[in-house]
């Protein structure tokens, strides 16, 4: 080839480097227009790994995928590839077999004796090396292809960062755009489920994961998969696994995230659902409100990579999603934590409402219809229409008691009134008598303030809750109520020396799950303790809302 | 790995209540409403315990009446005689569906 030729050629070639926007396709054609430049029969590439030692890749062009299988494993940069990565300055050679440095060619590779080496480098950086072997007509590599390869290889490098760029831009602003349709989302959507399938769906999509989930806690021993993204997992979502034992859950508890290379040789892994979905690798990250984690998101098995590993940078964006599904749980749990507590309020000041009703105009109502009743009685001469009357006065009289029973039932008057002591007190008081259960009630709280309306209403629902489980389920013969106040929180403690259970058993009954509903509106804790046939302690402390008595 | 509970219904419901039979003692526990049949368990101020399955096809009245107090009572009449005061302690309304429940079970029984 002419020297004005090369040039032509050369610039062709830089064009067609530039116009590649992939990084596999610009590598393959720049080993392409290399062994046109040069007339060589084989060229490659190995870009090199982090630490400058080896290399990470190696790209061919002249040997085709039959002989590549039959070679094996790519050369990671022993021999001459190893004096270029460790000098960095062209190499150019008659006889590649007999320089000193040479450790031969594996089995199956063809025979090579000319070469020519030289650098890529980026900003003084070595990317990787250019290497040809093997000049037509069995020539060696001359000075000119040194040159024209080194030139190339100059050319090779812009177009290499520009493709890098390229590429990097792609992925940033396909990142930007997934967590911009996050964010519209999570102001949008309120449907939990929805939005972490979202979430779960576009992290897999830009990490190039086999699957994604997001596991919430379920009860206190738990995990529930709350979303699943990913062929073959549709039937984890839904199902439950216990906390204890996984990895999900050390990561709950830690709080820390953790990435797994080899989920085979990992303890912590719940094995069973590691066998049901045939993961290698993952990614494990707690989802974090102020501190507090609130569920975990998992990755598993990246599909470009051979082993399937997730780098620090892959982390990374998985805590940026798993940030965005904590606000989108956090905001589920508070919606729903301030949907349920306006419908206990709703419930009792309809209750109240109702008990009022039922005092002052129906309890009034009949208090009149008695006293007319014992007035058109006593008018009366005959002793038949007397009787009849005296029928009619004893039945107003139940119904009047009947009233008063409801409007108590449904909200006791001394809690308005007089306070949750008094009001717990005569609920004592009742179910003893109603159940002939010696029932013990004692309170230390300072009399000089009042307990909240509504922590005094869930307490006295609570105890009353509590009280009906004892007859239903303990067959106790003692129960005694106590009612504390221990620096911010007010303590209530109800212990019977039943028969008891074990609170592991099964779920908890629509009564506990109430009172627990009641409980965590108030950010207050209940925990029960009990054994079969030593009785049971239930206690409820909630933080206090106290206001001074006016 | 478990799929979530069963929810609740009639029958499977269960009542706080408390019972006696003709001025004998009175007993404190829970009633439930299985499908033609309803358990009594519980125990008495004495300590003593009582279970007994009411088989409700087989009952001979089931009724509404005022106890000894003037509070509203299930009245459960067996076969042979025996008659049951039924008391719930959770409320009129559900003494009420309490009744409901026995008479609607005793009618499937029945049939």
């Amino acid at each position: 080839m002419t020297a004005p030729s090369r040039l032509q050629a050369l610039v062709e070639a830089g064009m067609a480097l530039t116009s590649e926007l992939s990084l596999d396709a610009l590598l393959e054609r720049l080993l392409e227009i290399a062994t046109e430049l040069t007339g060589a029969r084989y060229a490659a590439l190995g870009v090199i790994a982090p630490g400058g030692s080896r290399l990470e890749r190696f790209v061919t062009h002249g040997i085709d995928a039959e002989l590549r299988e039959a070679i094996g494993d790519p050369p990671e940069g022993r021999g001459i590839l190893g004096v270029l990565l460790r000098e960095a300055k062209p190499l150019r050679l008659a006889d590649l077999s007999a320089d000193p440095r040479s450790v031969g060619f594996p089995p199956n590779h063809p025979p090579m004796r000319t070469f020519l080496g030289v650098p890529i480098a980026q900003r003084g950086v070595a990317f990787g090396n250019l290497y040809l072997a093997e000049k037509a007509g069995g020539e060696e590599f001359t000075a000119e292809d040194e040159e024209l390869l080194i030139l190339l290889a100059a050319q090779a490098a812009v177009a290499i960062e520009n493709v890098r760029l390229y590429e990097a831009a792609t992925q940033w602003s396909a990142r930007l755009e997934s967590l911009i349709e996050v964010g519209n989302a999570l102001a949008h959507e309120t449907d939990l489920g929805r939005l972490l399938d979202l979430i779960a769906r576009r992290l897999r999509e830009l990490l190039d994961a086999r699957l994604v989930t997001v596991v919430l806690p379920a009860g206190p021993d738990e995990l529930r998969f709350a979303a699943t993204s990913g062929e073959g997992v549709e039937e984890l979502l839904g199902e439950t696994m216990p906390r204890e034992g996984s990895k999900s859950g050390r990561v709950l508890t830690e709080r820390r995230s953790e990435r797994i290379d080899s989920i085979l040789d990992d303890p912590d892994v719940n094995q069973r659902v590691t066998r049901l979905v045939s993961v290698r690798t993952g990614l494990w990250v707690p989802l974090l409100v102020h501190d507090r984690a609130i569920g975990v998101l998992t990755v598993h098995d990246k599909l470009g990579p051979p082993d399937g590993r997730f780098t620090d940078d892959d982390l990374r964006l998985a805590e940026t999603f798993a940030s965005r599904a904590a606000v989108a749980v956090d905001l589920a749990e508070r919606v729903s934590r301030d949907s349920l507590r306006r419908v206990v309020a709703a419930q009792e000041i309809e209750r109240r409402r109702l008990a009022r009703e039922l005092h002052d105009e129906t309890g009034q109502a009949l208090t009149s219809i008695l006293l007319g009743l014992r007035a058109l009685e006593d008018s009366l001469d005959d002793d038949e229409a007397r009787k009849a009357a005296d029928t009619l006065r004893q039945l107003a009289v139940q119904t009047l008691q009947d009233v008063r029973r409801l409007a108590v039932e449904l909200r006791p008057k001394a809690l308005d009134d007089f306070g949750l002591e008094p009001a717990l007190e005569r609920l004592a008081e009742t179910w003893a008598t109603q159940t002939g259960i010696a029932i013990d009630f004692a309170a230390r709280l300072d009399h000089d303030d009042r307990l909240s309306n509504d922590i005094a209403t869930a307490l006295y629902r609570i105890v009353q809750e509590s009280l009906t489980n004892v007859v239903k389920h303990a067959h106790a013969r003692h129960v005694s109520i106590l009612l504390t106040r221990k620096n911010d929180e007010v303590v209530a403690v109800i212990e019977d020396d039943g028969r008891g259970f074990d609170p592991g058993a099964g779920s908890d009954g629509f009564g506990i799950q109430g009172m627990r509903e009641r409980v965590e509106l108030l950010d207050g804790r209940l925990r029960i303790e009990s054994q079969p046939g030593a009785g049971t302690t239930l206690v409820v402390a909630v933080p206090v809302g106290i206001e001074p008595i006016r | 790995m478990r799929r979530g509970g069963k929810p609740a219904t009639m029958p499977g419901m269960t009542y706080a209540v408390v019972w006696s039979e003709r001025g004998g003692p009175r007993f404190a526990g829970s009633l439930e409403l299985g499908s033609g049949s309803a358990v009594l368990s519980g125990s008495a101020a004495g300590g003593s315990s009582s279970q007994r399955r009411l088989r409700l096809g087989d009952l001979v009245d089931v009724h509404v009446e005022r106890g000894p107090s003037g509070a509203p009572v299930v009245v459960v009449a067996e076969p042979g005689g025996s008659r049951l005061e039924i008391a719930s302690l959770e409320g009129r309304g559900t003494l009420h569906e309490l009744v409901e429940g026995l008479l609607g079970e005793r009618g499937k029984a029945a049939g």
